[in-house]
């Protein structure tokens, strides 16, 4: 049964071969191969979440070595939210891209390669094995990112690959000096072995640095998120919302596993001046990401910089080192992505009707995208957090959290940065509802699974809102070994 | 540069270690302290040539113009890292970890020079596309300098 497992990373890396090698026998066979895949992916997701649910973790070693020496693979139940979201927003995507497009073989099989390396990521508890699904998880989303049409497609990938490789390269040095610390690559086997070589150690607190900071520029933290607005800009519009719910908020799972798992909660505890600046450095993204949205232009830059204010408070819920703050962060990690997807779904779909790209460009389209429109307003109410949307519960709780430990900063920083996403997207619904523009031409066809695709999203978030206690219930027993 | 380490004084203190056991107190530069300076110099000169490559790396992707050179900039970065991997493996008077016969080690260990060989692959593969994007690039826009690229997108959004 945990064989499973190894079924989940394996899917959609074999189905991304075929394509290529049909294609050149038989046309549009790109997008039917990976909805099929999609499709098995996320029957497969959900078995396996179901089964942890009721029986406990899935843990496997290929090949039957013993853990130390193998690459082991497990879900449990943090992993196993993160499995079903990266299947399930595999296949919402493709809803979107059947007529948005990409539809090209290549396009395909790089869209299986994105599911395949961030389910890689949820699943592996070997931090050399992680770098390598981050970056068949970063190769295949440089490569989706200049499938956009436009002249800045290429020059945006580029940055993209130049940033992300640097980022997961200093990860990558900091496994190294893990494992001369050590001599385990484990997570499990590295917890025991940190706690031996003592968590004062300069290597140990030179390879928490590397992979805070690796990580931090796969998430986007300010001052390394300059990556996002561009490539979010120049993708295609369906892949910059599976983008969007995805590559950043999986890379942020690496960091809480990496950190529980591998460095453990004694570590934190052990290194309170390490983990300050942590906080900071997901307090300056909060705050600096909110006021660098308020000037744009674009909707869908405005969409990013939200992103990265929304990623400081995630960051700053597992840098509070409780099981409430971490707890917080996930749900808002898991919220974030339902919400900001379908944000750039139903904008996207706004897009394409009226070739519109600036807020201002969004004026009135409420009139004659009536569905889009109520679906984009909702997620983005949602992203300022109100409730019963799920985007208030996660902030509630890390902020919640920061009070608890006194952590005024991190309380204050949430706080300004919700009144702040108000004053940006206020602008964008008073453009959407308030403002009319007359003689404007109808807005061209789009199909019914673009805007299919932001209603979807828009009762998700809903649902795991009114669902959001139960959310949290079902988690809680995955975050061990910090306070509560 | 690994012969250089293999053959180094008695300083490194790795010398009984087995492949990936036993490092705990061995990092880069640690252990050094007894020995005398040019031999210090000599067992640190693999981690030297990383730093410097590392260093050098990152200059160039940060500041060079030229998207060509910003890529092997990225490679020259790698490898330096790449190199630390190596450098951690080696052993004083280490072997190839191949083990013939009842006789024993000391082996160089083996782990990191696998690591590496799987990370310069999905190096070669972050080389190749963006060489690709490079390559597209200089087709789309008849340019390969970043700052050039930066202004025709100015007149781009400015014209909107």
């Amino acid at each position: 049964m945990s064989d499973a497992v190894v079924v989940l990373v394996a899917l959609p890396v074999v189905a991304a071969t075929v394509p290529p090698v049909v294609s050149r026998r038989v046309d549009g066979v790109g997008w039917p191969v990976a909805a099929a895949a999609a499709t098995a992916q996320t029957a497969l997701a959900t078995w396996v979440g179901w089964r942890v649910l009721a029986d406990g973790p899935l843990r496997t070693v290929v090949a039957g070595l013993p853990a130390v020496l193998g690459i082991e693979l497990a879900v449990d139940r943090l992993s196993a939210a993160f499995v079903v979201l990266v299947a399930v927003a595999g296949l919402w995507g493709l809803a979107y891209t059947r007529r948005g497009g990409p539809r090209s073989a290549p396009g395909a099989s790089l869209y299986l390669l994105l599911l395949a390396g961030l389910t890689g990521i949820c699943v592996v508890r070997d931090v050399f094995t992680l770098y390598v699904f981050l970056e068949i998880a970063g190769l295949a989303a440089y490569a989706l990112v200049a499938l956009g049409d436009g002249r800045d497609a290429a020059p945006a990938a580029l940055r993209y690959l130049l940033v992300g490789t640097v980022g997961a390269s200093l990860y990558l040095l900091g496994v190294g000096y893990l494992y001369v610390a050590t001599g385990a690559l484990n997570m499990g086997v590295l917890a025991d072995r940190l706690a031996t070589v003592g968590y004062d150690d300069r290597l140990v607190l030179a390879a928490f640095v590397l992979v805070a900071v690796g990580l931090g520029v796969k998430i986007a933290l300010f001052p390394v998120h300059t990556w996002k607005p561009d490539a979010y800009q120049a993708a295609p519009p369906g892949i910059t919302a599976v983008l969007a719910a995805l590559v950043s908020t999986v890379a942020a799972y690496a960091l809480v596993r990496v950190v529980l798992a591998a460095f453990t909660g004694a570590f934190l505890a052990a290194n309170p001046r390490l983990v300050a600046g942590l906080r900071a450095a997901a307090v300056l993204s909060i705050v600096a990401g909110a006021l660098l949205a308020l000037p744009q232009r674009r909707v869908r830059r405005l969409l990013a910089y939200s992103s990265v204010s929304q990623f400081g408070i995630a960051v700053a819920g597992l840098a509070l080192g409780t099981r409430l703050g971490v707890l917080g962060g996930v749900v808002h990690l898991l919220g974030h992505a339902v919400m900001k997807a379908g944000a750039f779904a139903a904008a996207g779909t706004i897009e394409a009707g009226y070739d519109a790209r600036t807020v201002d460009e969004f004026a009135d389209a409420a009139a004659h995208q009536p569905v889009a429109s109520a679906a984009l307003a909702t997620l983005v109410l949602g992203l300022v957090g109100i409730p019963p949307l799920v985007g208030f519960f996660g902030k509630w709780y890390v902020a919640l959290s920061a009070v608890r430990t006194g952590a005024w900063a991190t309380a204050a920083a949430v706080l300004l940065s919700t009144a702040l996403s108000l004053a940006y997207f206020a602008r964008l619904l008073q453009r959407l509802y308030l403002e009319r523009r007359e003689g404007r031409p109808t807005p061209a066809p789009v199909s019914t699974g673009m805007v299919a695709s932001g209603v979807l999203a828009a009762l998700a978030a809903l649902g795991l809102g009114l669902a959001s206690a139960e959310l949290i219930a079902a988690l809680r027993p995955a975050i061990e070994g910090v306070p509560p | 540069m690994l012969d250089v380490l293999a053959t180094a004084g008695p300083g490194v203190g790795l010398a009984t270690a087995g492949p990936g056991v036993g490092l705990a107190t061995a990092g880069p530069g640690v252990g050094l302290a007894t020995a005398g300076p040019v031999e210090a110099l000599a067992d640190r000169a693999a981690y030297l040539v990383a730093v410097v490559l590392v260093g050098l790396g990152l200059h160039v992707v940060v500041a060079d113009r030229n998207l060509l050179r910003k890529v092997v900039g990225l490679n020259l970065f790698q490898t330096g890292i790449f190199l630390v991997f190596v450098a951690a493996a080696a052993r004083t008077g280490g072997r190839s970890p191949l083990v013939v016969g009842p006789d024993g080690g000391p082996y160089a260990d083996p782990l990191p020079q696998v690591l590496v060989l799987t990370a310069i692959v999905v190096g070669v593969s972050v080389s190749a596309l963006a060489a690709a994007l490079v390559v597209r690039i200089d087709a789309e826009q008849g340019t390969v300098l970043a700052d050039e690229l930066d202004a025709g997108q100015r007149e781009v959004t400015e014209r909107e």
